[in-house]
């Protein structure tokens, strides 16, 4: 079914008859339009028109009423399918009408009204219409798959429908086995019960709650089996540790009989060993006494053999000091001897010193003198250049006070006048007298001012900034006046000027310009000359800072050769003297002077030496001093010690020792005969016995810890006994094996199920393949033209729907996963594939209302190129809101509103 | 100087039955309902004592009201009662059975020997050698050798022990072997052994395994009874009668499908034969053999029907789903896509284990691989493989019964 023309009125926003015409058979028309324009309404209303009854008072006709009136929308359609053109006319709502009509080459010719006009329709467009209201889209024919509606481009109406079973004729020419739905259905359940769509265990599913049970008594197995085993390591334990506590006991009992044994040897050497560490107590003391004694006699000997060194020691050092005191009074002369001879050497030196002195102070005094002279002849000389500078400077004050900074003002205010005048004559009054004859005229208020001589035939110019004043004698007057304003303000200002240079010139008592610049000629040659001067003064005064500084200086020296007169107390020869006289005498005297000198410091030195000489043996003698004494306190101390030990023993140290020995001897006879007595093992027993009593306290103790644990055991498995744990674990290991078996089974079935499943399905697809192959093939060139890749390839099930793209079926990428934009891209390469297909016996128009809305403009272009495809064989119209993306492809078409009437 | 008693051996009361599941219970009774039945033979026959040869118990851990039910039976009666641990309830000190309280409290005609030793028996001597561990090289029997010193040597000498006989490839060295000629070697009149769970006489009917008293294995052959022994005087041969204690009966049926009317007919007069006793009856039956379309339906409703009596029944399904050639005809007619899956199926099970390639189904060998990888199977365990086939085949002949009633 191809459009060719609608009409509408009381639709929507068309409240008066709209047209859309222009639609051919075959191309891609453009309707573009902004949002609201009634684009898709315009296609509901067809749709309407085609498929609904007049008589609906539907929802979705009332949808179409102009909102807020009572209007009947009225929709004429004509379109052309098998071969005819045809008309149907609809009014809803109001006055309810049918119509169709067919073209009969020059004019319409009514076929029926009413039901019948709506049943034909619907014929024609291979449609029908259950009930009474408005149609579902199921109803639409194939308009119903062609149409791409707004808001839901990649909604793809389910071919199972009354529309998608037609479709599927159309497509189809195998029909599927029921049975073999079933039973994929039947098995698909089975393998649900137990399995997920990817194969894993199904959480709450029959192997898995079985699963989950046989591992909940797996659990319990698990831990009945462990306490199996503790109790089995316990048994083994208990088996263990009976023989080892019976060892132990019977150790213990042996290393009691023992300890018993060694404590009766032990016990009678007892008293043996009593006597014999007493008398090793008094053999310790006696022999304590007898050192003591033998101590004191060393100790006797020793101090008698020091003193007798002492008192050796003490006369060697009384010698010593002796002799040392005979050397020190020796070099105490030397050192006395040596003084003298200093003092003498220092009063040689003091006289030649004073002389030497003497004679620099007299040729100081005559240098000073000299000088003096010299400065007073300079001074005269001096004093004549400064009286010849203080004229030149006299001159020069006298000169009115210009400089070149003055000057050049003077300068810079006759040029402003100069231009303020050539300003007046510019824009002021201008009078050219060219008299005839000598004489005088006279002008007032202009340049030149005043009164000036004229000669005949020379031109005079008279400016003025307003007015003139011009008089001229034996004729009379004449008065001239200007109206510019702007010449009276430069007048202003020149007088002004005049003025300002008049005061100047007064202020350096000059009348002109040519005054000023000679006075200042003058003040430049006098300030050069001043200079000069003052140059040459400097010159002469040297290092000093004026005339007065040089004669302050020469009054100084006076002062300071009369003071050195006085002090000198000079005698008249001796001013008198040559000077060079006087250079020779201080040098003689200055040689006198050094070797005085000398031999001064030769005495200090005799005298240092001489004293240090005397040190030596009075050092000694201190240090034997020392000596002495040191030695006479070890004589008293020895002799003390000596006195002591003859002190402590009365009757002499020789009787003490004797009997000392005598008690040893004795004593140690009686230890000798009572160890003889004890036995041979006395040393070792104490510490076997104590061995003995160790092993017996360790064996018990080990011997009760095993007893302990034995017992500890026997009760615990005693106890454990009655838990029949083996009844417990045999009940749960036939519950585990029933649980088992049923997960087992449960999955075997499971899977087996989903194998005959796959093995089914394959079948299936094999047989759907050939039917949708052909469809997909076009879907794949689309589709293709619009991504740019070849690669990939579109899968329908045999609903037509589309499963996915991919490179194959196990690659498949399903349709839901998809992004918006391809999934609308597909359903349009779905829609125009379906009409590709049905274009081989039947022209059909495929409607894009606002259908890429998530395409990317990469692909849109594409898409332009793919529909231009399409559009070759099937007519396609295009709504949207964006002309500017269809601009140069298509055709455009738009509403057209005719005169009502 | 006779000598009369019941020999018994290998109860092993409170054993589990895995594969019986909720009807374990039931067998695990039927062990003391033999053991009743024993009790009241002991009475019947008046014998001087019961022995029982070793594991009473199924191990030293059953439960103290087993425990307790025993006590009640053995003191319920006034026959002494001579109890030898053996392997599974060996004297192991307090972990053992034998040092329960229930035990202990026993009277003192129900003697238990944690030790070896001698019991008057009749007018005879029982010289008794426990085992005290599960495992064992030693021969329990060598212990008695021991005793023969502390009994009249005149007296008739009866030995009691637990262990396998020392048959070369018939035991395990470590499972407590007895010399098969010990009786003779020892000079017993008769030596009562346990261990084996079925009847066997040696040493010229001086020694018997009187195998265990109620069958607990479907192979487990010549089992059911306790022996009565009557011993005239020494040197004289026993004379051992058997005498029938089994609570339950084991019966194995089986099933050919490739011809089920006529199986049909002889297992119903098999199952009818066992009706009177079907409370008592383990019941197992095997299906054997191809079972096609429309007769798995019709054996297994039958067969589900027929065997419904009985309390305790193990269905074994042997058999292979497969169409009939008819059957295969007819589902190429009516459903040839069906036709071709049940082919690939088919091809599937044939090439299982020998690589696939492309079969009847027109399956390539990718195609298969990638089939039973999407079933989340494992083309390569070749056993797995062909049970989840067979159960497919199953599988396909149920859905297509339902598909197409």
């Amino acid at each position: 079914m191809n459009l060719c023309r609608v009409e509408l009125c009381h639709v929507g926003p068309f409240n008066h008859p709209v047209v859309l015409e222009g639609l051919e058979s075959a191309g891609l028309h453009v309707l573009a339009a902004e949002n609201e324009a009634g684009k898709s309404l315009l296609i509901r209303a067809v749709v309407r028109g085609l498929f609904d009854k007049c008589t609906s008072k539907n929802s979705a006709i009332k949808e179409l009423q102009p909102i807020g009136t009572s209007l009947g929308p009225r929709v004429a359609v004509e379109f052309e399918v098998s071969g005819g053109r045809y008309r149907i006319e609809k009014q809803f709502l109001n006055d309810t009408l049918s119509k169709l009509s067919i073209w009969a080459g020059s004019d319409w010719q009514l076929l029926a009204e009413q039901d019948e006009a709506e049943t034909q329709t619907l014929q024609l467009l291979h449609a029908n219409m259950p009930g009474g209201g408005a149609s579902k889209d199921v109803h639409w024919g194939m308009l119903s798959h062609l149409w791409s509606r707004q808001g839901t481009p990649t909604r793809w109406l389910d071919v199972q429908g009354e529309a998608g079973e037609k479709l599927r004729k159309q497509f189809t020419t195998v029909e599927l086995d029921p049975v073999l739905d079933n039973m994929a259905k039947a098995l698909d359940d089975i393998g649900d019960q137990s399995l997920t769509p990817t194969g894993r265990l199904k959480a709450g599913g029959s192997a898995e709650t079985a699963e989950t049970q046989r591992d909940a008594v797996t659990e319990q197995l698990d831990v009945v089996e462990s306490k199996l085993e503790n109790l089995a390591r316990d048994i083994s334990h208990h088996e263990d540790l009976g023989p080892k506590v019976k060892r132990l006991d019977e150790e213990f009992k042996s290393h009691q009989e023992k300890h018993s044994k060694l404590k009766s040897q032990f016990d009678l050497a007892a008293d043996g060993l009593k006597l014999v560490r007493q008398l090793e107590g008094e053999l310790e003391a006696q022999q304590k006494t007898l050192n003591i004694v033998f101590t004191d006699l060393e100790k006797l000997d020793d101090a008698n053999k020091k003193l007798s060194k002492a008192d050796e020691e003490h006369q060697a050092i009384t010698q010593k000091l002796e002799q040392k005191k005979q050397e020190a009074s020796q070099l105490n002369e030397a050192l006395t001897s040596a003084k003298t001879a200093q003092q003498q050497g220092q009063e040689t030196w003091a006289g030649a010193n004073a002389d030497h002195q003497r004679t620099i102070d007299l040729i100081d005094l005559q240098q000073k003198q000299d000088d003096a002279g010299r400065l007073q002849k300079a001074i005269k000389k001096i004093e004549s250049k400064d009286r010849a500078l203080k004229g030149k400077c006299a001159e020069l004050d006298a000169l009115p006070p210009i400089d070149a900074k003055a000057m050049g003002q003077l300068d810079r205010l006759q040029k402003k006048i100069d231009r303020l005048k050539a300003q007046i004559e510019v824009s002021g009054l201008s009078v050219i007298l060219k008299p005839k004859a000598e004489g005088t005229v006279e002008t007032r208020g202009g340049e030149p001012d005043g009164s000036f001589s004229v000669k005949a035939g020379e031109a005079y110019a008279l400016n003025s900034p307003d007015q003139l004043e011009i008089i001229l004698p034996e004729w009379g007057r004449i008065n001239v006046r200007s109206g510019a304003g702007e010449a009276q303000d430069l007048a202003v200002r020149m007088k002004a000027s005049h003025e300002d240079m008049g005061e100047q010139l007064t202020s350096f008592a000059c009348t002109n310009l040519a005054e000023a610049r000679k006075l200042l000629g003058q003040r430049n040659s006098l300030e050069q000359q001043v200079k000069a001067e003052q140059v040459a003064l400097e010159e002469q005064l040297d290092e000093f800072e004026s005339l007065d500084d040089l004669r302050a200086e020469v009054k100084r020296l006076g002062q300071q050769a009369k003071t050195q007169v006085t002090k000198l107390k000079a005698t008249a020869e001796e001013l008198a003297a040559d000077l060079d006289l006087l250079h020779d005498q201080k040098e003689t005297q200055r040689q006198d002077l050094q070797r005085a000198e000398t031999a001064k410091n030769k005495a200090d030195q005799d005298v240092l030496k001489a004293e240090e000489k005397l040190k030596v043996p009075q050092a000694e003698y201190s240090k034997l001093e020392k000596q002495q004494h040191q030695v006479e306190i070890d004589r008293a101390q020895f002799t003390a010690d000596k006195e002591g030990i003859e002190k402590r023993c009365s009757d002499g140290l020789d009787l003490a020792k004797r009997n000392a020995a005598g008690k040893v001897a004795v004593t140690e006879a009686k230890l000798e005969q009572e160890k003889a007595k004890l036995p041979d093992d006395i040393e070792s027993l104490e510490s076997k016995l104590s061995r003995a009593d160790k092993a017996a306290k360790d064996t018990e103790a080990e011997l009760n810890r095993e007893q302990q644990e034995l017992y500890k055991l026997d009760g615990s498995i005693r106890g454990r006994g009655g838990t029949g744990l083996y009844s417990e674990k045999a009940a749960l290991a036939e519950s585990h094996a029933r649980h088992a078996a049923t997960a087992e089974r449960e999955l075997t079935q499971a899977r087996a199920a989903r194998l005959m499943f796959a093995l089914l399905d394959h079948h299936k697809r094999e047989s759907i393949a050939g039917i949708t192959g052909p469809l997909e093939e076009e879907l794949h060139r689309g589709f293709s033209t619009i991504t740019g890749r070849t690669d990939r390839r579109v899968f329908l099930d045999e609903n037509l729907g589309i499963r996915g793209i991919g490179r194959d079926e196990d690659q498949l990428l399903a349709f839901e996963q998809l992004s918006q934009g391809a999934k609308e891209q597909l359903l349009l390469c779905l829609r125009g594939a379906v009409a590709m297909k049905l274009a081989d016996t039947e022209p059909h128009v495929l409607i894009l209302d606002d259908a890429l809305v998530n395409t990317d403009g990469v692909r849109q272009d594409r898409v332009l190129q793919y529909l231009e495809t399409l559009a070759d064989r099937l007519q396609v119209i295009v709504l949207t809101c964006h002309g500017e993306r269809y601009r140069g492809v298509g055709r455009k078409i738009e509403f057209t509103y005719p005169a009502e009437g | 100087m006779s000598v009369r008693f019941i020999h018994s051996a290998d109860w092993q009361l409170g054993a589990h039955f895995t594969q019986f599941g909720e009807n374990a219970k039931r067998l695990r009774a039927a062990r003391l309902e033999t053991l009743r039945r024993t009790l009241d033979l002991v009475a019947e026959r008046e014998v001087d004592a019961l022995l029982v040869a070793g594991d009473l118990f199924e191990d030293s851990q059953v439960d103290d009201r087993l425990v307790k039910e025993v006590v009640d039976l053995l003191s319920g009666q006034s026959t002494p009662v001579f109890v030898l641990p053996g392997n599974h309830d060996p004297a192991s000190g307090p972990g053992s059975i034998w040092q329960r309280e229930f035990w202990k409290a026993l009277p003192d005609h129900i003697r238990t020997f944690e030790e070896a030793g001698c019991a008057p028996l009749g007018d005879g001597w029982l010289l008794a050698s426990p085992l005290f561990q599960k495992r064992s090289t030693n021969d329990p029997s060598q212990k008695i050798e021991a005793l023969l010193s502390e009994v009249p040597s005149d007296a008739v000498k009866v030995g009691m022990t637990h262990g396998s006989l020392a048959i070369p490839s018939q035991h395990q060295p470590d499972d407590h072997p007895i010399d098969p000629k010990a009786a003779t070697q020892l000079g017993l009149d008769y030596l009562a052994l346990g261990h084996w769970h079925s009847w066997r006489e040696e040493d010229g009917g001086r020694m018997l395994l009187p195998g265990t008293p109620e069958q607990d294995k479907w192979d487990t052959r010549d089992c059911g009874w306790v022996a009565l022994v009557e011993i005239d005087g020494p040197g004289r041969s026993p004379r051992v009668t058997r005498e029938k204690v089994s609570t339950l009966e084991w019966h194995s049926l089986e099933f050919n499908c490739a011809h089920p009317d006529a199986e049909m007919e002889r297992l119903a007069s098999e199952l009818a034969r066992l009706e009177p006793q079907k409370d008592t009856i383990i019941l197992r039956v095997e299906l054997q053999s191809e079972l096609g379309l429309e007769d798995d339906n019709r054996v297994r409703g039958w067969l589900s029907e027929a065997v419904s009596g009985f309390p305790v029944v193990q269905e074994t399904d042997q058999s292979i789903a497969r169409l009939t050639s008819g059957e295969r005809e007819a589902l190429l007619a009516e459903h040839p896509m069906l036709a071709r899956a049940w082919a690939a199926l088919e091809s599937m099970e044939v090439l299982a284990g020998e690589g696939f390639s492309a079969g009847e189904g027109g399956l390539s060998n990718a195609e298969m691989q990638s089939l039973i990888k999407k079933a989340g199977l494992d083309s390569a365990d070749e056993a797995k493989l062909g049970a989840h086939l067979q159960e497919a085949r199953r599988l396909f002949m149920k859905t297509l019964r339902e598909g197409t009633r």
